[in-house]
């Protein structure tokens, strides 16, 4: 088979010690790769009880049998622990050059034990493997560690060919929205991930790798590629909308459509918004576009602002960045800019960090929250303060270190959680769901916490893709939810194909890649059969981890609070509608409505078997 | 009628002179409809566009170009986008 090299690195912190283990390839076949055979391990070698930050916890770098091969936009690999923000399993994917570099040194995975001793960073080059001392590098930015381990690095070539991941000093100080960047810019961002890797006291893990990836069907994967390669060029949004605006190209849609979350999730509608825009940073900061590895759409890039007070240097934020300037209140593209390029060095998830200050404005707002604990008058639309809280948050100095705890700790200490918008304590992604019904279930059943990305309903409710369909009702949409999850499960996350690609290529054409690339027998349907059970086995880790089906939950706001402005004015969601998708959901989900387990039918018809004893009575 | 209409992205190429930043006021004839207004800006046919009337989006495909206008409504043209 091909796309695999059937190797897993086992690195064990408390010795140093390390193994090279074998992917089998039974295994493979069952999980595909990168969150579905991370999640496999994860649940069967930790207990689920755990703490988060302790040494039992496992962080698993895990690629997919498409990353680095080629595949087009086949750039991604996912890191897997039980995560400190949520309790439950964490994942959390990321791009760029990093995933395909560990699979170019020769390995799908890296599974790292324990606790360091004394800070320290892995160092693979090939079949050499070290664990070094980062007691110099501890405390440092992202830029710095980059900067510093390549200097260590005594042949040049090698030196400038490494790709690195590490944590900023969110990581290190355990802030519980903290990322693992690599690649300089690019973020694991959500789940608190860093935060594991910080609590193992691993600052880095720097590679380079020169071996090649095996292809199962070489020429039919030569054309896989070309025919994907040829949708991407006829889709006006991957050729043009992504390398032009970037995933934010969408922030003046939504605004208009009344979906762009302002102010905490109290208006839809803003005339500003345009300032903070894909068309506003591109036109005014934008130097120029980059891709990752074998990615023709090509949506990121260096910015630069060169007025005071926000000047400086940093990477075109996602659409999910640029909405929490309006979550703020804020329409100022130099502040987004600053705090994105702050979120990046000091390694923060921009998406509880800002979600987080945005919940501290409205508490502030309604004077829940006092401004001498804060220290400072808190109020929507104060760029220098989304800055400022953003460092304190990475240093946990002064109140940064009870928001580092998470928008939800924050909340509830000051006796209002309800104004943390959240699903499981993560923060809610970009999207208003009083009038985007399918994307409410989504939002509520999504594994890791709040996240829009596997069951993207606004594809079709809002941008027509592939079929238009009617945001307001309510009628498919639960199933439209459990495809859209287990088609991006098992196809993309686990294949290790980036899911902003849709727009471009069809589902069956990545399939296609994935199919001659591993020369796997397996149809489209067995992919997605695939992804329903890694998302059965995600489940059952955070049922084993005490999430709840109580926690199938959105925030009341979407229900009691009507849309203050925009074309939905005056409307919300209606609890009864809600209730019957998510019913429908369970049911075609295969669990059960009183305990939320899937049931002992659903568990051997996924081939869980082994998982039948952990079933409620 | 006086329609508003609000031009993103390479479609403001086509803003009538006057226009101020992305938006323009057109003037149709009764009953005219969203094909009238496209015609009248000079945007083709074949030019793929994601169109949003008074605040609903009506897909990436080219439907809504038949909705027939009222006075005072608010079109939107876009280029078909994506990301999240």
């Amino acid at each position: 088979m091909g796309g695999w090299l059937g190797k897993i690195l086992r690195v064990d912190l408390n010795s140093g010690d390390f193994d090279v283990e074998d992917l089998g390839p039974d295994f493979a076949r069952k999980y595909i790769g990168a969150q579905g055979t991370a999640s496999k391990i994860l649940m069967d070698e930790i207990d689920p009880t755990i703490d988060a930050l302790s040494p039992e916890n496992k962080l698993i770098f895990s690629t997919g049998p498409c990353t680095g091969t080629g595949t087009v936009c086949g750039s991604r690999a996912v890191w897997v622990a039980k995560s400190p923000l949520t309790g439950g399993i964490a994942f959390s994917n990321t791009g760029a050059y990093f995933p395909s570099e560990v699979k170019f040194a020769g390995y799908d995975m890296i599974i790292v034990e324990g606790k360091a001793e004394e800070p320290a960073y892995l160092w693979i080059h090939n079949n050499e493997v070290e664990l070094r001392s980062a007691r110099e590098l501890w405390g440092k930015t992202v830029s710095e560690t980059e900067q510093f381990i390549r200097a260590e690095i005594k042949n040049d070539l090698v030196a400038q060919d490494t790709r690195i991941a590490c944590i900023g000093p969110a990581g290190e100080n355990l802030v519980r929205m903290s990322a693992i960047m690599n690649d300089l810019n690019r973020a694991a961002g959500r789940c608190g991930i860093g935060a594991v890797m910080g609590s193992k006291n691993l600052k880095a893990i720097a590679v380079r790798g020169t071996g090649g990836i095996p292809i199962a069907k070489p020429q039919e994967f030569q054309a896989a590629v070309a025919k994907a390669l040829a949708e991407v060029k006829a889709s006006p949004v991957a050729s043009q909308a992504f390398p032009m605006l970037g995933s934010s190209s969408l922030i003046n849609l939504y605004n208009a459509v009344g979906v762009l979350p302002h102010k905490n999730f109290r208006a839809m509608n803003v005339e500003g918004a345009a300032k903070i825009s894909g068309e506003a940073i591109a036109e005014g900061f934008l130097v120029r576009n980059r891709g990752c590895y074998a990615c023709p759409l090509a949506c990121g890039g260096p910015c630069r602002v060169t007025n005071a007070p926000f000047a400086g240097k940093g990477d075109r934020p996602e659409y999910e960045t640029n909405w929490i300037a309006a979550s703020c209140g804020i329409y100022d593209p130099a502040a987004l800019l600053k705090f994105n390029a702050l979120c990046n060095e000091l390694g923060l998830d921009t998406i509880d960090t800002g979600s987080t200050i945005a919940c501290a404005m409205e508490l502030a707002e309604k004077g829940y929250l006092p401004e001498k604990d804060v220290g400072l008058a808190l109020k929507f639309g104060d760029g220098e303060a989304l800055v400022n809280l953003t460092k304190q948050i990475a240093y946990r100095q002064g109140f940064g270190d009870l928001m580092a705890e998470g928008g939800y700790t924050m909340a509830e200490k000051y006796g209002h959680p309800e104004l943390f918008i959240h699903v499981k304590k993560m923060a809610w992604t970009g999207y208003d769901v009083r009038n985007v019904k399918g994307m409410a279930v989504n939002m509520a059943t999504s594994v890791r916490g709040a996240c829009h990305n596997r069951g993207y309903t606004p594809a079709a409710e809002i941008l027509g893709m592939p079929v238009k369909l009617d945001p307001l009702t309510i009628e498919g949409k639960a199933d439209l939810v459990k495809t859209l999850q287990d088609e991006i499960a098992g196809i993309m996350d686990a294949g290790g194909i980036c899911l902003f690609s849709i727009t471009g290529q069809s589902p069956p054409t990545m399939f296609e890649q994935l199919e001659t690339v591993t020369g796997l027998e397996i149809t489209f349907q067995d992919a997605a059969k695939a992804g329903e059970r890694i998302w059965n086995l995600q489940r059952l880790f955070n049922l084993r981890a005490g999430i709840t089906k109580e926690q199938d939950a959105i925030p009341k706001r979407f229900f009691e609070e009507p849309a203050t402005d925009g074309p939905n004015k005056g409307r919300a969601l209606d609890p009864q509608e809600f209730e019957t998708m998510l019913k429908e959901y369970y049911a075609l989900r295969g669990w059960s409505s009183a305990t939320g387990y899937p049931t002992k039918e659903k568990l051997l018809e996924l081939g869980l078997e082994e998982y039948v004893s952990l079933l409620p009575n | 009628m006086n329609i508003e209409v609000r031009l993103f992205m390479q479609f403001r190429k086509y803003l009538p002179v006057g226009a101020k930043e992305n938006k323009a006021i057109v003037s149709l004839k009764e009953k005219a409809t969203v094909d009238d207004l496209l015609n009248t800006l000079g945007i083709s046919e074949k030019e793929q566009k994601l169109l949003v009337i008074n605040g609903v989006s009506q897909g990436a495909s080219g439907e809504g170009s038949c909705h027939a206008l009222k006075d005072k409504d608010v079109v939107l043209i876009f280029p078909p986008v994506g990301g999240g």
